[in-house]
């Protein structure tokens, strides 16, 4: 998987492309507008990383000139700018997603997950991690065969760890996903929803499924 | 609509504007014109009238006199002969002058000079047929003649028949009005003279009216040229002793200095607010990468730093957006975007949010009541949330929260958030919604606080149009309210 990160901030691009080379990803940086789209006009790539502000030619004039061109390769805006205008001017310019800075690094890579993963797959109805097994159809779990007594958005919350097993998934997007609370909100509240969780789901075994990458969020994998 | 018509206000600037004093100087200026130009010309009406009826009355009797003489004397013509001769021969200016002419329009006899003076066709109904001079003994329209010498007379024709023989005489009389006319001239000067002086006391003295009254205007316009940041509290002074009109402005002036001095403490306290919570986290940030940096350390050691400054950078980052939110907020052009639904369903949701900490706080969640709001709903379902984050942070385990709403008689629809915290004191309640405020106590409690919750709160309500208002027992608890209005339709 390729991904051109367009970017003018030094070091706001090489920390993207340390951190996507780390998650598998092979990535390449431009520094302003015009070497970004000369590298996205001609080299091969399955993502673009774009910012709005950028030197020599803006990130909407990059999107709409790639458009133009017939490249149909994804594009995720990052930006600054987080009025709801330049969302929507973003969507209409034919991006596929827009990320306000400052995100969590977790969360980018996740929703560059959900781009590329786009299309007709097929989710599973049941995940199993380790010996807890979570059935999405029945709405239930068990770990090691004994039922675990769930609340519905303990239930919930389980299910969207599943679902990204092995994923980093920040406690911005628990809260979203899980309370539709879709603005900042006390993300204490997440930690102490987790730890009911945990206190349900691993206190009583050994092997430990649910981990902190503390500030980040959570993990749902065996380790 | 609005916008149309700040648009078009510059198309009507050009036409040049009076000012209020030239405005006052030439109503009041027209209005004494105009009475006194009435009463002058009311006067001078009387004046004319009753110098014309005395000069009528004299007319008539000299007429009466002459009939007397002819209707009834044979020898008429030796009387008026006398009479003519004591006017015509001695005084200087005969008071009349009289003539008798026969049918022919003969001169029968006339008081000497007078056909100089005053001929005879210059008289109404001068030489006039008999069967008409029967019919009309006297003429209706008495003339007023200017004769040659400078002296104005009134002429008036009288026909009648003297006794053996019938004969028809015209008696023609003239007597001089001159002195009246004189008196009139003079009159109508005078009054013009006083109409003038009138005018020009009129002016002086309404711009010394309109500069009078006017003067609070300068003064006020001298305290607002005056105040810029460092002069905020300045005031216009002791506007009790302005007139009525201009109280009421310069009150509601002095009002609005008020405001604004307001706003800009609370700028300065926000600002240097916002500078104190930057402070902290960039404090610890520094402080932990050069502990770290001073010395070799585990990997683990490393890991903790950089878990620590990923906090420390959330915590900004929240306080950016809580800030951009306020901001973009309080534009006056933000709009909302608005539904009708029941606010319990978004309680129910923070209520599910907050379900877990609760359970850990043993703190018990109650909702009451019915009805639909209209409004934002993440907004209000931010409303909700903050209200019920402070419940749950400032209070001891057990806690009880509870939220009610209410549809009001006017449509509108309140909340009330009530908890059994440990409450406000009193002393701060009045800065309670100010941003970054916190009282000292509470970063034990809630040590993630921003201090923007409540200033969140009190801006969205603001942006619905609608009111909040908190009241606090220390030690016993907190009850806000927040009345939400009908929506536009």
């Amino acid at each position: 998987m390729r991904i051109l990160i367009i970017e003018d901030e030094v070091k706001a691009a090489e920390y993207l492309r340390k951190g996507f080379s780390e998650n598998g990803f092979v990535s390449d940086v431009a520094n302003d507008g015009e070497d970004g789209l000369h590298l996205a006009l001609t080299g091969d790539y399955d993502l673009i990383i774009l910012d709005v502000g950028l030197p020599e030619r803006s990130g909407w004039s990059v999107i709409s000139e790639l458009r133009r061109k017939e490249k149909e390769m994804p594009v995720l805006f990052l930006t600054a700018r987080d009025a709801v205008e330049d969302r929507i001017k973003g969507l209409e310019l034919g991006a596929d997603d827009y990320l306000v800075k400052p995100f969590v690094f977790s969360e980018l890579v996740a929703r560059v997950r959900t781009i590329l993963r786009r299309g007709p797959l097929k989710q599973p109805d049941v995940f199993t991690v380790g010996d807890l097994v979570i059935d999405l159809v029945r709405h239930k779990a068990t770990r090691a065969n004994l039922r675990l007594d769930l609340t519905p958005k303990e239930f919930s919350l389980l299910s969207l760890l599943a679902r990204r097993t092995g994923e980093v998934v920040s406690r911005t997007l628990i809260a979203e996903q899980v309370w539709d609370m879709n603005f900042d909100s006390d993300t204490n509240v997440v930690d102490v929803a987790v730890r009911r969780l945990r206190a349900k789901v691993d206190d009583p075994h050994e092997a430990k499924l649910i981990h902190t990458l503390r500030g980040v969020g959570y993990v749902l994998e065996e380790r | 609509m609005s916008l149309k018509s700040a648009e078009q206000a510059p198309h009507a600037e050009p036409r040049r504007r009076w000012s209020i004093t030239q405005r006052l100087v030439v109503t009041y200026t027209l209005s004494a014109v105009a009475m006194l130009a009435i009463t002058a010309i009311f006067l001078n009406w009387t004046l004319h009238s009753s110098l014309h009826k005395a000069e009528q009355d004299y007319i008539d009797d000299r007429i009466r006199v002459y009939r007397g003489i002819i209707e009834h004397s044979p020898d008429f013509l030796f009387f008026v002969l006398q009479d003519i001769e004591w006017q015509g021969s001695f005084v200087k200016y005969p008071q009349y002058y009289a003539r008798l002419l026969n049918d022919q329009c003969h001169i029968i006899i006339e008081t000497a000079h007078m056909n100089k003076l005053i001929p005879i066709e210059k008289f109404p109904d001068a030489c006039v047929t008999k069967e008409t001079s029967k019919v009309r003994p006297k003429s209706d329209n008495n003339v007023v003649y200017r004769s040659e010498n400078g002296r104005s007379y009134l002429l008036e024709t009288y026909w009648t028949k003297t006794v053996e023989p019938s004969q028809p005489v015209a008696i023609q009389i003239a007597i001089d009005i001159t002195s009246q006319e004189n008196i009139i001239q003079t009159n109508q000067r005078q009054m013009i003279a006083i109409i003038m002086a009138g005018i020009l006391f009129a002016v002086l003295f309404s711009v010394v009216v309109a500069r009078r009254v006017l003067s609070p205007l300068n003064e006020l316009a001298e305290t607002a040229k005056q105040i810029s940041m460092d002069k905020i509290s300045m005031r216009a002074t002791d506007p009790e002793r302005w007139p009525v009109e201009l109280q009421t402005l310069a009150i509601a002036f002095n009002e609005m200095l008020g405001r604004l001095e307001n706003s800009f403490i609370c700028l300065f306290h926000s600002a240097a607010n916002l500078a104190h919570a930057l402070r902290t986290p960039i404090n610890i940030l520094m402080g932990e990468a050069e502990v770290a940096l001073s010395q070799e350390r585990s990997p683990d050691e490393y890991r903790k730093v950089l878990e620590s400054s990923l906090e420390e950078h959330m915590r900004l980052s929240r306080l950016i957006e809580a800030v951009f939110f306020l901001s973009r907020a309080e534009n006056p052009s933000a709009a909302i975007e608005r539904s009708l639904f029941n606010p319990l369903e978004e309680v129910e949701k923070v209520f599910s949010f907050y379900e877990a900490l609760a359970a850990d706080k043993k703190a018990q969640l109650t909702s009451h009541g019915d009805g639909l709001v209209s409004g934002d709903r993440i907004f209000i379902r931010r409303v909700i949330s903050n209200l019920v984050s402070n419940a749950l942070y400032y209070s001891t385990p057990g806690v009880k929260i509870d939220i009610t709403v209410k549809q009001l008689e006017d449509n509108s629809l309140e909340l009330v958030v009530s908890d059994t915290g440990f409450g406000i004191d009193d002393k701060n309640l009045s800065r309670i919604f100010e941003r970054f405020f916190r009282e000292e106590t509470s970063n034990v409690c809630n040590p993630n606080g921003s201090g923007l919750g409540l200033s969140i709160v009190k801006c969205i309500m603001d942006l619905h149009k609608g009111t909040v208002t908190i009241q606090s027992v220390l030690g016993q608890g907190t009850t806000i309210s927040c009345i939400f209005p009908p929506g536009p339709n």
